[in-house]
């Protein structure tokens, strides 16, 4: 009887193991997913924004060279509007469909984290005191549950259920692997229209910034008179246009690192990276993004001196 | 034109509209100027046109996936629910239990 009792703990602590991993691979991959899933729509948020100050440059330089001709402009300005606003169309859409990746893998996070050994250890204790009651009630048998014996069918019922669970995490990942391939393959895809469109504009406006804020005073003061203050904005627009390298920069790093993510995936499936691997592409990818958003905003705060 | 071609031409419009912006306008007469103007128009809105469709291939492969992605939320949220029914189940037998012994008792 020890024998049988001592081979079904080994089984069971040995099936508690391969499901502990189960468990926190999907906890793993949920919390990559959902933040991967959430750096997207950000990174669409930030290539929304990156348009629109690209249409205003554009739209403010135009009217400068093109003064008085009110046709031209009025034309220019209705046919670039209306694509911008197809983009922000776009861009919403991307973020509904974006969402529902967050969404899945919300429901993953969720069902590993649904607490299922304590409970069932809880409810396996509660019946044997109401087996030993019963017993008892009917007079009819006198079974005594010690205080250890409960703890122990506890402790077996609890590693039984939380095999149970990783079995059912472990089993979900391996049918939806598939679906979660193509939608990283789709999204890194996206995030390198996004990268392609943040990276021009950032070096368009850098170089915008650098001309017409930084080297045109610097040089027109100096020729008028060496000892002229340089105007108010001329030392943040030097830091502006030092800065966007560094943020355009973090983008490429973002397109790379969701071109990692993706092989991650694929090496994940294939047994060679752990779903430890992913997290931290993850981190790195809202790492990258948040340096790129925080330097665009920094860009376009009005500056205060 | 496929994707590679399309990111080739975005770059070579981009590359483009940055030398049209370098350029100076000074010394051009109005009517050069209006179609230097109308020239980076033209880029900048070939450029949008571009990046819209790029994205546009991509949301609408996103959309006819969504249904797979909505099955499998529905899948993982059945699995969540037969996890609770089961430790349910589980409860429930010893709630059971527990009532049954206590009606024996007082019969």
């Amino acid at each position: 009887m020890g024998r049988i009792l001592v081979v079904v703990c080994c089984y069971v602590l040995l099936a508690g193991c391969g499901s502990t991993k189960g468990l926190r691979q999907g906890a793993e991959v949920s919390e990559a997913g959902k933040a991967y899933a959430t750096a997207m729509q950000s990174v669409a948020d930030f290539a929304l924004a990156k348009r629109i100050s690209f249409l205003g440059t554009q739209l403010a330089q135009e009217r400068l060279e093109a003064p008085g001709n009110a046709k031209t402009l009025k034309a220019s300005l209705a046919s670039r509007v209306e694509l911008g606003r197809e983009y922000a169309i776009l861009i919403g859409t991307f973020k509904v469909q974006s969402k529902l990746l967050w969404d899945y893998f919300d429901a993953l996070d969720k069902l590993v984290k649904e607490p299922v050994s304590e409970p069932t250890a809880t409810a396996a204790k509660e019946f044997a005191d109401g087996f030993a009651a019963i017993g008892k009630a009917f007079g009819k048998a006198n079974i005594h549950v010690s205080p250890d014996q409960k703890t122990a069918l506890g402790g077996l019922a609890g590693s039984i259920a939380t095999a149970y669970h990783g079995k059912v995490v472990s089993e979900l990942l391996r049918n939806d692997a598939q679906m979660i391939g193509e939608q990283l393959e789709l999204q890194k895809l996206a995030l390198h229209q996004f990268a392609g469109s943040i990276v021009f504009v950032a070096k368009f406006e850098q170089n915008d910034t650098y001309n017409k804020k930084v080297l045109e005073p610097y040089l027109a003061e100096a020729g008028k008179d060496p000892k002229a203050a340089l105007p108010s904005d001329w030392e943040p627009s030097l830091a502006i246009s030092i800065r966007d390298v560094a943020s355009a920069q973090e983008v490429e790093n973002a397109k790379s690192t969701a071109k990692k993510m993706q092989s991650v995936w694929k090496d994940y499936l294939a047994g060679t990276s752990k779903s430890g691997d992913l997290l931290g592409e993850a981190t790195l990818l809202n790492g990258a993004l948040t340096y790129a958003k925080n330097a665009h905003e920094a860009r376009h705060m009005p500056v205060t001196q | 034109m496929n994707e590679a071609d399309k990111d080739a031409t975005l770059d070579n419009l981009r590359e483009m509209l940055f030398k049209v912006a370098k350029s100076s306008t000074e010394g051009l007469t109005g009517a050069q100027r209006d179609r230097r103007v109308a020239q980076r128009v033209a880029i900048s809105r070939a450029i949008m046109k571009l990046e819209n469709q790029a994205l546009a291939t991509i949301v609408t492969a996103l959309g006819v996936r969504a249904v797979d992605v909505q099955e499998n939320i529905d899948e993982t949220e059945d699995e969540l629910h037969g996890v609770t029914d089961t430790l349910n189940i589980i409860r429930t037998v010893a709630r059971a239990m527990s009532s049954i012994a206590r009606i024996a008792a007082i019969v």
